[in-house]
């Protein structure tokens, strides 16, 4: 399974994709990856998963994710005000 | 009509008997000039043959053969109250000889308990082996404190043990005399159950009647043809025996408990017999000839009755596990007849063939359903009003809030005021009435997440504050789960049947989803806090993957706003809006995701609770006529700080 998604908030906007068990995150602004960052760990918590970071930089972050956890975090995103614009 | 002297023991009962005659015939007078259809119930009296409570206007409904409603105009209910109180008088007389045998063995009892044995006699802690003497008995015993309740220090829970085990060999000694008697069938009868969790007294009470069972099992057989399903009838003779005792005790004025009190005991298990001698059904229904269209018109209202309490006893079980008895105990031969209904279709012989039984039963179902109705138990009448207008929102939430304090090194998401705004402003009152604190409670699951000052912002404390506050409002929803009527347990169910059959989501989170494989009522309830911890969060959203479960939201909070607030609500949250398309376009799909991720993979995963409800908090006494609930704590595992991360 793959899937690319474009998330925005009021200032700026992420690219998402996942492929292969793994995910990766880019933006601009390193404060919407800290976000989406929190809600993988809150939503790990919850299923017992460990949210595994592979690779990270500044505009960029790759994690080891099941395909739950991904399912998760696309349902949780627009009660934190993080729309989903395009999939 | 002859008059037995008070006092003499061989002729009260006969006393007892005659006043019981001009009681029942009274009674009969005052049911042909009460007439329900017109007369509002906040007129109603209601005298019973056991209490009467003239301050209050009612009185507890604990006798089903004599218990009438009467109108308080009503100039012959001063002659039936004043027999009452004579009956009572000379009950107390029948059995005031037993009570001083029964002390005189209590006190030997008393005289050969090895106190030294077991605590020191300095100690102020108490102990006290049986309840029959008077709290005055009892501090002149040794010098001890009253009471009837044994207190335990920590370092004398030995003897608690030793009486924990006294009372499990009784039990089982039962249960081994039930078996020898062929009345125990294990696998067949829930009768095991229920011995493992009655007291000593009822034990005992089974045991002190053991002679007489043969005949108390035909009275109760005789009872169950009306009430029961047959198969439970010892644990009723127990029950029964229970009873009556508390009844003698109640009537006595002592405060007594029953374990170890085997006068008591006793006296409860002949009074019990009197009852199989005297009692049969034909005389709590006496034989009259009402006229067949009243007996028809009975019939449909008993049958009516029955499946609308089935439908709160199949809703209740599914949603609460529980079908509430308390609720609908208002007449435990309700729940009886529901029960039996359920199981064969139709309506027991002994009310289709006895037109005066069914008379009967339809009145006392008439003259309940109100308070029911009430209760939520059974649908209120005018749909206009389904709920009662209660509050409206903001400023409520009566409960503590405890374990969101400043640390150091830590930093707080959300505090205290904060959260009390975010639920006060959008809950009714009546959602999280019964919660009296929501505690956060530090869990090894949940750790503080770790980020650098400078990734700490209000965004970041924002994500994890409304994941904390989604999880409180789903535990709020259990509570308000708890309290449902049956016309908001139906609402849902509608709502949600629609919307599946509609080919929305089947549940609107994975977190439903995984919860219906472990058992698809599990997946329904907890369907309905997903959804209310959505629609506080993202409305708009749930309203396109779940419409009719959104509108059930909405209504249930409009419900309890005042009008015309209830409608402003409505109009608000219901008005046709404007979603973005790209939005709305991939919101359906992203909030689906959940839909199309495989049950192996749900199912592996280790769910943890983030937020519990939890029932360890004691239940609060109701008046008469609210409901009773469960006081429930809301504790939260998921932690309110992020740790500041080292550089």
């Amino acid at each position: 399974m793959s899937d690319l998604i474009r998330v925005k908030t009021k200032e700026t906007v992420a690219y998402i994709s996942y492929a292969n068990d793994e995910l990766e995150i880019r933006s601009h602004n390193p404060k919407i990856i800290t976000l989406i960052d929190a809600l993988l760990k809150l939503n790990g918590q919850k299923t017992s998963s460990h949210t595994l970071v592979l690779k990270e930089d500044k505009n960029y972050k790759k994690y080891k994710l099941t395909k739950l956890d991904y399912d998760l975090l696309i349902e949780c995103l627009p009660a934190h005000n993080l729309i989903i614009y395009d999939r | 009509m002859p008059e037995g002297e008070p006092g003499s023991e061989e002729q009260l009962p006969a006393r007892i008997d005659q006043l019981q005659i001009r009681k029942n015939k009274l009674e009969d007078q005052l049911i042909e000039k009460l007439n329900p259809d017109q007369t509002h119930p906040d007129d109603w009296l209601i005298a019973t043959g056991l209490t009467y409570y003239p301050d209050r206007r009612q009185a507890t409904l604990n006798d089903p053969d004599i218990a009438l409603f009467v109108r308080a105009n009503t100039d012959l209910v001063d002659s039936m109250l004043q027999i009452q109180s004579d009956l009572n008088n000379l009950r107390r007389e029948l059995i005031s000889d037993l009570i001083e045998q029964r002390k005189a063995i209590e006190r030997e009892m008393l005289d050969h308990f090895d106190w030294d044995g077991f605590f020191d006699p300095d100690a102020s802690s108490t102990i006290v082996v049986t309840g029959c003497l008077t709290l005055e008995d009892l501090s002149d015993f040794r010098g001890r404190d009253p009471g009837d309740i044994a207190v335990i220090d920590p370092d004398e829970l030995e003897l608690l043990d030793h009486h924990e085990r006294y009372r499990y060999s009784r039990i089982q000694t039962t249960l081994e005399n039930m078996k020898e008697a062929g009345l125990y069938a294990e696998g067949k009868t829930d009768y095991h159950h229920h011995l493992e969790n009655i007291d000593l007294g009822t034990a005992s009470a089974m045991l002190a009647s053991s002679e007489k069972l043969e005949s108390g099992i035909n009275f109760v057989n005789e009872v169950n043809r009306f009430i029961y399903p047959a198969g439970r009838a010892p644990y009723f003779v127990g029950e029964a025996i229970t009873t009556w005792a508390g009844r003698i005790t109640d009537e006595a004025g002592i405060p007594v408990g029953l374990a170890g009190n085997e006068t008591l005991i006793k006296l409860a298990a002949r009074r019990v017999q009197v009852e199989v001698e005297k009692s049969k059904v034909s005389t709590f229904f006496p034989e009259t000839s009402p006229n067949p269209e009243k007996v028809e018109e009975s019939l449909k209202r008993i049958k009516a009755f029955v499946e609308e309490t089935g439908d709160w006893i199949r809703l209740s079980n599914k949603y609460r596990g529980t079908s509430k008895t308390t609720e609908l105990s208002q007449k435990v031969i309700f729940m009886g007849l529901a029960h039996y209904f359920s199981q064969t279709g139709e309506l027991p012989e002994i009310i289709t063939q006895n037109p005066s039984v069914a008379v009967r039963v339809a009145r006392l179902i008439e003259l309940n359903t109100e308070k029911l109705r009430k209760r939520g138990v059974v649908r209120r009448i005018n749909p206009g009003h389904t709920y009662p207008h209660e509050q409206c929102t903001g400023g409520y939430f009566e409960g503590k809030i405890e374990g969101l304090e400043i640390k150091d090194g830590l930093v707080l998401v959300l505090d205290k005021k904060a959260l009390w705004e975010r639920i006060s402003n959008t809950m009714p009152i009546f959602f999280t009435e019964g919660i009296p604190s929501i505690r956060f409670i530090e869990s090894s699951d949940f750790p503080p997440f770790e980020y650098r000052i400078d990734e700490i912002d209000q965004a970041l404390k924002n994500v994890i504050s409304v994941d904390i506050v989604g999880t409180i409002n789903h535990e709020i929803f259990e509570n308000v789960v708890e309290k449902l009527n049956l016309d908001q347990m139906e609402a849902w169910e509608e709502a949600l049947a629609k919307d599946r059959q509609e080919g929305k989501v089947e549940y609107v989170t994975a977190y439903s989803r995984v919860s219906s494989f472990r058992d698809p009522a599990l997946g329904d309830k907890e369907d309905l806090c997903e959804t209310a911890k959505l629609y506080f969060d993202m409305p708009q959203q749930l309203r396109l993957i779940a419409p009719h479960r959104h509108e059930f939201i909405v209504n249930l909070i409009a419900s309890y706003l005042t009008p015309p607030l209830d409608n402003d609500y409505r109009a608000r949250n219901l008005a046709d809006y404007k979603l973005d398309p790209i939005v709305e376009k991939t919101v359906t799909k992203t909030m689906r995701a959940h839909e199309q991720t495989p049950r192996a993979e749900l199912e592996n995963a280790k769910w943890i609770d983030a937020g519990g409800f939890v029932s360890n908090v004691s239940t609060e006494k109701p008046a008469e006529t609210e409901i009773e609930y469960q006081r429930n704590e809301i504790i939260v595992s998921r932690s309110p700080y992020i740790k500041i991360k080292s550089q």
